[in-house]
C-alpha cells in the first residue's frame, strides 16, 4: 500500500519521457519564424503610442521636479557686491538703477529721499518728462524701451 | 544561469532574433508537452495546446511583458489553453459534438508530433480520473513547481481551497494507484 507521500514523491519524480518527431518539430519552428518575422515588421500601434504618451508624462514630471528642487535649494543669488570702488552713477543705465539691488542699496544709503532720487535719476537718464512718476510708471517705461 | 539566459533570450527575441525564439522553443517544448499530456490526456489535444502556445508567444515579441521567469510564463500559458480545451470539450460532450470534432483534428494533423513514454501515459490516465481543477492543483504543483498561491491565482480561488484541491487529488489517487496494484 502506497501513502499519499509515496504518490506525492512518484509524481514528482517520475521521468516522464517524450520522443519528439524531428520533421514535425522543424516544420513548426519554420512556421513560428515566419509568425515572428511578421510580429517583427508589423508597425508597432497603442502600445508605442501608449508608451510615448507615458514618456512625455514621465518627462514632464523630471522637468517640474528639478524645477522644485532649484526653487528649494539653490540660493538665490544676490547681485554681485562690487569690491571695487562703486561705478558713478553716470556709468549706470536706466535700467540698472531700478533694480531691486539698487533700490535697496539707495534706501539703505539714504532711506526714501534716497530712494526717491534714485528713481528720479533714472528717469532724467530715460528722458521722462513727467514731474510727477511712480516706479510702476518707470518700470513700465523701461518695458515700452 | 539559466534564468539570466532567459532574460537573454527575451531581450533577443523581443529585437527579432529568429535564432532566440528556436532557442526558446527547443528549450521549453518537451516540458510544455508533459505538462499538456497530464492535464488533458489526449496526446493531440495537447499537442495543439503547445502549439497554440507557442504561436501566440511568436507573435507576440512587440506586446511582450514576462514579470517572472520564462519557464514559469509558458507553463501558465500552457495550463490556461488546457483548461480551456477542458471546457470547450465538456461543452462538446453534452452536445454530442465530440466525435465529428475528432475526425476535423485528425484530417488537420497528419503527421504526429509527439510520443509520449509509457509511464506519461499511466500517469496521465490515472489523473484523469480525478475532476478538472484537483488534477490541475497536483500536476502544477508536483510537476510545474508552482507555488499554491500560484495556482490559487490561475484558478480564481482562495489559497486554501487550491490546499484542499490538492489534498484530494492525492488522495484519490492513491486509492487509484492502490486499487491498480491489488489488481
Amino acid at each position: 500500500m502506497r501513502s499519499a507521500k509515496d504518490i506525492e514523491r512518484s509524481l514528482k519524480q517520475a521521468d516522464l519521457d517524450v520522443d519528439v518527431n524531428t520533421r514535425t518539430d522543424r516544420a513548426i519552428q519554420s512556421e513560428l519564424v515566419d509568425l515572428h518575422r511578421e510580429a517583427s515588421c508589423r508597425p508597432s500601434t497603442g502600445d508605442g503610442a501608449l508608451s510615448r504618451v507615458k514618456l512625455g508624462h514621465v518627462a514632464l514630471a523630471a522637468v517640474v521636479m528639478i524645477a522644485v528642487v532649484g526653487a528649494l535649494f539653490i540660493p538665490h543669488r544676490e547681485p554681485p557686491k562690487s569690491k571695487d570702488t562703486p561705478r558713478p552713477v553716470a556709468m549706470i543705465s536706466a535700467a540698472e538703477m531700478l533694480t531691486v539691488g539698487q533700490l535697496k542699496a539707495a534706501y539703505h544709503r539714504g532711506g526714501l529721499g534716497a530712494l526717491e532720487a534714485q528713481c528720479e535719476k533714472a528717469a532724467k537718464k530715460m528722458d521722462v518728462r513727467s514731474e510727477k512718476l511712480s516706479i510702476g510708471e518707470l518700470i513700465v517705461e523701461l518695458e515700452d524701451r | 544561469m539559466g534564468v539570466l539566459e532567459d532574460k537573454l533570450f527575451i531581450v533577443r527575441f523581443k529585437g527579432g532574433s529568429r535564432a532566440a525564439l528556436c532557442r526558446i522553443y527547443e528549450k521549453y517544448r518537451t516540458d510544455l508537452l508533459k505538462l499538456a499530456a497530464l492535464l488533458l490526456n489526449d496526446g493531440a489535444e495537447a499537442e495543439d495546446a503547445v502549439h497554440d502556445v507557442f504561436v501566440a508567444f511568436a507573435r507576440s515579441a512587440d506586446r511582450l511583458r514576462i514579470g517572472g521567469s520564462l519557464k514559469g510564463y509558458l507553463l501558465t500559458c500552457v495550463a490556461n489553453n488546457a483548461r480551456n480545451r477542458n471546457r470547450a470539450k465538456q461543452h462538446r460532450q453534452t452536445v454530442g459534438l465530440d466525435e465529428t470534432d475528432a475526425v476535423a483534428c485528425e484530417s488537420a494533423t497528419p503527421e504526429q508530433w509527439v510520443t509520449y513514454s509509457e509511464e506519461l501515459q499511466r500517469w496521465s490516465d490515472a489523473l484523469a480520473q480525478l475532476p478538472y481543477e484537483q488534477r490541475e492543483a497536483v500536476t502544477l504543483h508536483l510537476r510545474a513547481g508552482m507555488t499554491f498561491r500560484q495556482i490559487a491565482e490561475l484558478q480564481a480561488v482562495s489559497v486554501n481551497t487550491a490546499k484542499g484541491r490538492y489534498r484530494y487529488a492525492l488522495e484519490k489517487l492513491r486509492a487509484t494507484l492502490n486499487g491498480e496494484l491489488e489488481r
